[in-house]
Order: structure tokens, then C-alpha cells, then sequence
């Protein structure tokens, strides 16, 4: 049997067992409501469960086989789809240099790697397909499309194409790089005599290939699962609200396995290309292969999108006596709200993994370390622009995400019409951009700026500053500065969402506006403690009274003074970073609060002209109402219980 | 009211007939909208755990009668001229809202769906229907 037989076999035999199993958990789903409910039934309201597609509660059993195959699925596509193996691709054995073995062959090469990406969409696919048959005389389905977008995870869908586009970048560019003769037993390199081995390398002709067809396969078989994800019939045990967050659960993790796998990809093509020639290093550090910074990048970039995917967590299918989404309308406060904390969660997802990224890389990247006189290796400083960037990066990620929520909402949430071309007047005006953010908080970025321009300007006096990194901190932190303005500009022009009330409105826009510039304040007062750690000749200078261009040469005292200011303006940094912003009202409630009533304009909008509700007293009475009370903000006195016609409105 | 269909595999009618007359009916309601894309013949038959040959006759008999349209590209989609019947026939407040209280009356007095379906055919086969009787 060859290869290409014996491959194909074996994932067919694996193929079916997975199948056996899957199947068997996913038995325990068999819509026994169902299979008993009689041909003249009734009402056929989807309250009773077996609906598939009605809204009625999911029998209980189904929904935990559901959960379960959902899991085993993800876990064992996650196994399955491990590329461990298929790191030496590429790579020619020592072994082979000294006649014990063939060399490699292309095809089992290809066939190393194809086979963990192809195991991993078919493993979802056959999932697909171990769902029990509907049974029973009666069968419901809806005749609404179901379509992809609907399903898919926007942002995950961003950075796995991210990871993928990567890939093929690294690979094509890994395409021209030639072959490296490996060598075992002795050779002769400048005369001298070694003995040893050392594997060799294919040339990049033959390696590219294969990565960019493993690529392309597990951008097609992921492409094709998720089509089947969405395809599949409904499970009939369960409702249709269930069955729709099932499909979205399953597509969480076949993304996030698969932004793994491509970063994978990208990182075998790069340290295929960082691999090193064999030769005599007699003194000095071994010769650079050019790509040593990108393996930097690329080990940290897959670190932190491990992270990221492992807090990248889908929907619960919970039980139904846990909460339950609600029905969330179009321009209410639910949406906004439900898009301003999904926005901010990607925020905390990105910015984390561009500090991880960008950090790593400003503190590895550079050249290589130097032998001293002394003999000890000498590890020079990082770029200079790369060490602002460190943070300034982050926060403008940050900034970013949380300002595109607010594009999100103005775009699909609001009614142009609620923003008058005169300015905003009486009940509808905006809280002012300035209300918008909490005094102190305000006061705190001021401050980190102010103490941020007081270092550049301290540096910038001293003698033997560094004029490019002076101004790479100068102009991250103007840019900071004038990118959170901007963001809380926008905050403060976004028009009212058409179902929400001032107050509930102005509620958003306050938690947006706080963690842009809660953000923006951390950014400033951790670049300026940078910058006292990198460049500490100023404060030896000034107070010293000597220059000092290292942290060693100051005098003990400033130096122990110098190291707890630093670490004082970092805390600094990390608790304006996780400052809590003011309390607003849950999600479990958030839909039965901030519709406007009928009649809110005149009277209201003259009792209190400029702010229905004062910052306070909005944050006093945001928490949620206890059993029984009604969804009252008593400094109104209006009630936000949903109106009775609502018919009209979007889910 | 929810897009939702039901094929009963025991009732006499048939299955595909079944589909044609939910759908032409949520086309009359207003529920499909003009130009709103159905389900393929496949998809639609694979959730419902009938022959695709079954949902593609109740397709074709809805676009024979100009309730569907079926395009290569497009799928199959409900038609405009659907919705303008609807719009001069079935689709007024008054017949939807006899429609609505017929429903629930049924409900109340616990009469199961055949037997309502009965009581409007049966209604139906009269040219003009059966005039109220007085009190």
C-alpha cells in the first residue's frame, strides 16, 4: 500500500470512529417529544419542546448532549489538528548526509501537514452529519434563510483572516530562499576539521508549496464547515434560540482553532527561513540569518493569540432556568449596551495582545548581543522608536475598538433626524463632552501628561539626551492625547439611539468616554515611567548634579528613589487601567429599562434643561430594580417599562 | 406569528401540499415579504426530514402560481407580485384581524387545528359564505 492509500485509509477508518462517537453522544439529543407528539397536536405554538424551530423551552437532556457534543467536537478537532509533526518539514536529516536514510519525499511532506488541517474541518463536518434524523409524524422547520452572517463572529473572523493573510505573506516570502547542505561525520570548514552533524534545509521552492497548499486547504475546510455549521437541520429538541447559539458555539471554536493553526503555519515558514547554515564560529556571535527579529515577532504573536483564543469564550448554551438573552431592539439601551461591552471585550482582547506583541518585540528585537573585553556578552538597547510604541500602541488599539463601537451604534442605532442641524436642545441634548468623563479621571490624564512633558523636557535639557527618542515619547504622547479627544468628540456628537431615553443614552456614552480616557491616563503615566527607566540622565543631572547616562551611575539614594518612582507611576498606569467605571444597570434588566415613553419633551425638557440627570444621580439610581418595584428612575419619575406597542420593532 | 411551518406525515393532505399552503399563507400575512429569500429546496427538505423532491413541488406550484420566483443566482425568493395580492386580497386589517379572533375563539373552546381548517374550508366551499345567523 503506498502512501497516498495508507493516508487516505487511515483518516477514513479515524473518520468513522470519530463518527461512532459523536454519534453516540449526540443520541442522547433524540427528540423524544417529538417522536410521541400525535398528528392532530394542537396549537403547533412552539411552546412545547421538539420544536426545533419554535421559541419553547428545549428539553433539558438534549441541551446537555448538545453541550457535550458541541465540546468533544472542539476538543477532538483541537487534538487532531496538532502540527507537531510537521515541524521538520523541510528539514533534511543528518541521518541522510550519512547514507542511513532516503530523502525526504515532497509528498510526505505535503501529507504531514495536510492531514492535521483537513482532520480538523472534517471532524467539525462529520459532527455535522451525527445529529439524530427527525423523527415523529410531525416536522417543523422555519422558512426564513439562514445565512452565514448571521452566525459568524465578526471580530474572531478579523483576526483569523489576520493570522491567515500573515501566513501566506510569510510563506511567499520564505518562497526564493535557498536550500543548506546539512552535513554528518567530518567536514572542513577554513581548514579546520569538525566532526559532527547538522541537519540541512530544502530550498524554499520546495517548502513554500506545501505550507501555501495547507494554507489554502484550511482556509477552504474551514469555509466549508462553517457553511455546514450553519447548514445543518435544527435539532429538534431543542428551540430555535438554542440551536442558533449551538451554531455559533461551534463556530467560536473552529475560528479559534484555526487562527492557531494559521499562526502555526506562519511560524514554521519563518523558522524554516531562520534557520542556520552550518559553520565554525571560533569567536564572535554566530552569523545572523536576517530573520531572527521575525522569529521574535512571530513567537510573540502566537503567545499572545494563544491567550487571546483561549479568553475568546462562545455563548453559554445555559439551561433554562438560568438567564436568558432577551430580546434586544434595534436603537434601545439593551443594544447599545450589549455592543459597548462586546466592543470593550474585544478592546481588552486586542490591547493585551498588542502589549504582548509590540512589548516583546521592543524589548528583543535589536541587534545581537556583543562580546566585551571582559568577556561578558553585552546586550544592546532596543530601537529607540520601538519603546513608546510599546504602550502608545496598545492604547490607540484600545481607543480604536472602543471608538468603532461608537461608529457601530451611531450607524445602525440612531436616527440622524435626533440630531438637529441647529445644536441640540432641552430633553435631547448630550450630556457636555466634558461631563462625560469624571473629574478626577480628567484630572489624572492631565496629570500624566503634564508629567510626561515634564520628563521629555527634563531629558530634553539635560546633555546627552537622545533627541529621536525625546521625540518619539513627544509625539506619542501628543498623539495619544489628541486620538482620545477625537474619541470622546465622537462619544459626545453621536446621535441619541432612537429607543433609548437621554438618561439611558447618556449612560453609554459615559462608559465610553470613561475607558478612552481611563485608557489614554494609564498610556501616559506608563510612558512616562519608561521613560524615566530608559533615560535617566536627566534626573542625574538635575539632581545629581552629574550626568549620568545609566541607571548604575546615579548615587545610590537617587537610584533607589528613581526605581520606586518608576514602579509608583507603573502601579499608577495599572490602576487607572482597571479603574471600575461607574455602576449602570445589568444586562439582565438592561432590556426593560431606557425605552422613552410618549410624553417626554416640554415639561421635562424644562425642569431640567441642560442634563435630565446629573451624573450622581444617574449612577445612584442605575442599579437594578429588585422584584416587584418597577423600572422607575425616580429623578425623573418616568417609567421605562417597554410600551405596549411595540409590534413595529426590530429584534 | 413566527415563519415557522408544520408538515403533519399522518394527515391526509399531502406533504408537499401542506408546505404550499403554509407558505402562500405567510406570503398573504405579510410574514415573506416581497423579495425575501426562501430556504433551497435542500436545505428546506433536510430540516423538515422530507424527500427534496416533496419541498421542490410545493416550490413549483408556488411559482406557478406567481407567489415564488426561482432564479439561478438568486434562489428562490417570494414575488412582487405576491406581495400586491396580498396587498388587494387577503392582506386587510379586517381579514387579518377576523383571522386573528378566529384563532383564538378556536383556542378557547379547545377545537384542535384540523377541525378549524375544516370549519374554514367548509365555509370556503360556499360562493359567498354562509350569512351569520341572527342571535
Amino acid at each position: 500500500m503506498d502512501l497516498l492509500t495508507s493516508t487516505v485509509v487511515g483518516l477514513l477508518i479515524g473518520a468513522v470512529i470519530i463518527y461512532g462517537v459523536l454519534r453516540i453522544i449526540a443520541g442522547r439529543a433524540e427528540p423524544a417529544a417529538a417522536a410521541s407528539e400525535g398528528p392532530h397536536s394542537g396549537s403547533g405554538s412552539g411552546v412545547q419542546p421538539g420544536s426545533g424551530a419554535g421559541s419553547g423551552l428545549s428539553d433539558e437532556s438534549a441541551r446537555d448532549a448538545a453541550r457535550m457534543h458541541a465540546f468533544w467536537t472542539a476538543i477532538i478537532a483541537f487534538f487532531a489538528s496538532g502540527l507537531s509533526a510537521a515541524s521538520k518539514v523541510g528539514d533534511i536529516p543528518a541521518a541522510y548526509y550519512a547514507g542511513n536514510t532516503a530523502a525526504p519525499s515532497w509528498l510526505a511532506d505535503l501529507l504531514t501537514v495536510l492531514v492535521p488541517l483537513v482532520s480538523l474541518a472534517g471532524i467539525y463536518i462529520i459532527g455535522q452529519y451525527t445529529w439524530p434524523r427527525p423523527r415523529g409524524n410531525v416536522r417543523r422547520a422555519d422558512i426564513t434563510l439562514r445565512r452565514l452572517r448571521d452566525y459568524i463572529p465578526r471580530a474572531l473572523l478579523v483576526v483569523m483572516t489576520a493570522a491567515c493573510v500573515l501566513a501566506v505573506a510569510t510563506t511567499v516570502a520564505v518562497w526564493d530562499l535557498p536550500g543548506i547542505e546539512g552535513f554528518s561525520g567530518t567536514q572542513t570548514f577554513d581548514g579546520v576539521e569538525v566532526t559532527g552533524e547538522h541537519i540541512g534545509r530544502q530550498p524554499g521552492s520546495y517548502f513554500a508549496p506545501i505550507l501555501l497548499i495547507g494554507i489554502l486547504t484550511l482556509a477552504a475546510g474551514v469555509a466549508t464547515a462553517t457553511a455546514d455549521i450553519v447548514r445543518r437541520r435544527p435539532l429538534a429538541s431543542l428551540n430555535s434560540e438554542d440551536n442558533r447559539i449551538l451554531r455559533i458555539v461551534l463556530i467560536n471554536r473552529l475560528f479559534r482553532t484555526a487562527t492557531l493553526l494559521f499562526a502555526s503555519l506562519g511560524g514554521m515558514a519563518v523558522s524554516f527561513a531562520n534557520q542556520q547554515a552550518p559553520t565554525l564560529i571560533l569567536d564572535g556571535p554566530a552569523p545572523m540569518t536576517g530573520w531572527e527579529p521575525a522569529q521574535q515577532l512571530a513567537g510573540w504573536l502566537t503567545v499572545a493569540l494563544m491567550i487571546a483564543m483561549a479568553l475568546w469564550r462562545p455563548p453559554l448554551l445555559a439551561p433554562d432556568g438560568a438567564p436568558r438573552r432577551q430580546i434586544i431592539y434595534r436603537g434601545s439601551y439593551a443594544a447599545g449596551q450589549e455592543i459597548t461591552d462586546s466592543m470593550h471585550t474585544v478592546a481588552v482582547v486586542f490591547t493585551v495582545v498588542a502589549l504582548l506583541a509590540v512589548g516583546g518585540w521592543a524589548s528583543f528585537v535589536g541587534p545581537p548581543a556583543t562580546v566585551a573585553d571582559t568577556g561578558n556578552p553585552v546586550f544592546p538597547a532596543s530601537p529607540l522608536l520601538l519603546l513608546p510604541l510599546a504602550f502608545a500602541v496598545p492604547v490607540t488599539v484600545f481607543v480604536a475598538v472602543i471608538a468603532s463601537g461608537e461608529v457601530r451604534l451611531w450607524r445602525g442605532h440612531t436616527r440622524s433626524s435626533h440630531q438637529p442641524a441647529s445644536g441640540w436642545t432641552g430633553y435631547d441634548r448630550p450630556a457636555s463632552a466634558a461631563r462625560l468623563v469624571p473629574r478626577p479621571l480628567l484630572a489624572a490624564a492631565a496629570g500624566g501628561a503634564v508629567l510626561l512633558a515634564v520628563a521629555i523636557g527634563f531629558n530634553a535639557a539635560a546633555p546627552g539626551g537622545q533627541p529621536d527618542l525625546l521625540a518619539a515619547f513627544a509625539v506619542a504622547c501628543i498623539g495619544l492625547l489628541l486620538f482620545c479627544a477625537a474619541a470622546v468628540l465622537l462619544v459626545h456628537r453621536r446621535p441619541r439611539l432612537f429607543e433609548a431615553t437621554p438618561e439611558a443614552d447618556n449612560m453609554l456614552r459615559r462608559a465610553s468616554a470613561f475607558r478612552v480616557t481611563r485608557i489614554t491616563a494609564a498610556g501616559l503615566f506608563a510612558l512616562t515611567a519608561q521613560l524615566l527607566l530608559v533615560h535617566p540622565a536627566a534626573w542625574g543631572w538635575v539632581l545629581d548634579g552629574r550626568i549620568s547616562l545609566y541607571v548604575h551611575q546615579l548615587s545610590p539614594g537617587l537610584h533607589t528613589a528613581l526605581r520606586i518612582t518608576t514602579a509608583v507611576l507603573y502601579l499608577a498606569a495599572v490602576v487607572l487601567a482597571l479603574l471600575p467605571s461607574a455602576s449602570r444597570p445589568r444586562r439582565s434588566v438592561a432590556g426593560h429599562i431606557g425605552h422613552p415613553v410618549a410624553h417626554h419633551s416640554g415639561d421635562l425638557g424644562s425642569h431640567n434643561s441642560d442634563n435630565p440627570v446629573s451624573h450622581d444621580s444617574a449612577d445612584a439610581e442605575s442599579g437594578p430594580p429588585g422584584p416587584g418595584q418597577d423600572h422607575r428612575l425616580p429623578a425623573t419619575g418616568r417609567t421605562h417599562e417597554q410600551p405596549s406597542a411595540r409590534q413595529d420593532r426590530t429584534p | 406569528m413566527s415563519t415557522q411551518i408544520r408538515v403533519d406525515l399522518a394527515a391526509p393532505t399531502p406533504p408537499y401540499e401542506q408546505i404550499r399552503s403554509q407558505v402562500a399563507s405567510l406570503i398573504a400575512v405579510g410574514m415573506l415579504a416581497a423579495g425575501q429569500r426562501l430556504p433551497p429546496v435542500r436545505s428546506l427538505a433536510a430540516d423538515l426530514g422530507v424527500a427534496a423532491g416533496t419541498v421542490a413541488r410545493a416550490y413549483k406550484e408556488l411559482e406557478a402560481a406567481g407567489l415564488l420566483i426561482s432564479r439561478r443566482r438568486h434562489g428562490t425568493t417570494v414575488a412582487e407580485t405576491a406581495a400586491a395580492m396580498r396587498k388587494t386580497a387577503a392582506g386587510s386589517a379586517e381579514v387579518s384581524a377576523a383571522v386573528v379572533h378566529l384563532v383564538h375563539a378556536a383556542r378557547t373552546a379547545g377545537l384542535d387545528d384540523e377541525t378549524v381548517l375544516n370549519l374554514v374550508r367548509g365555509q370556503l366551499q360556499h360562493p359567498h359564505g354562509t350569512p351569520p345567523t341572527a342571535p
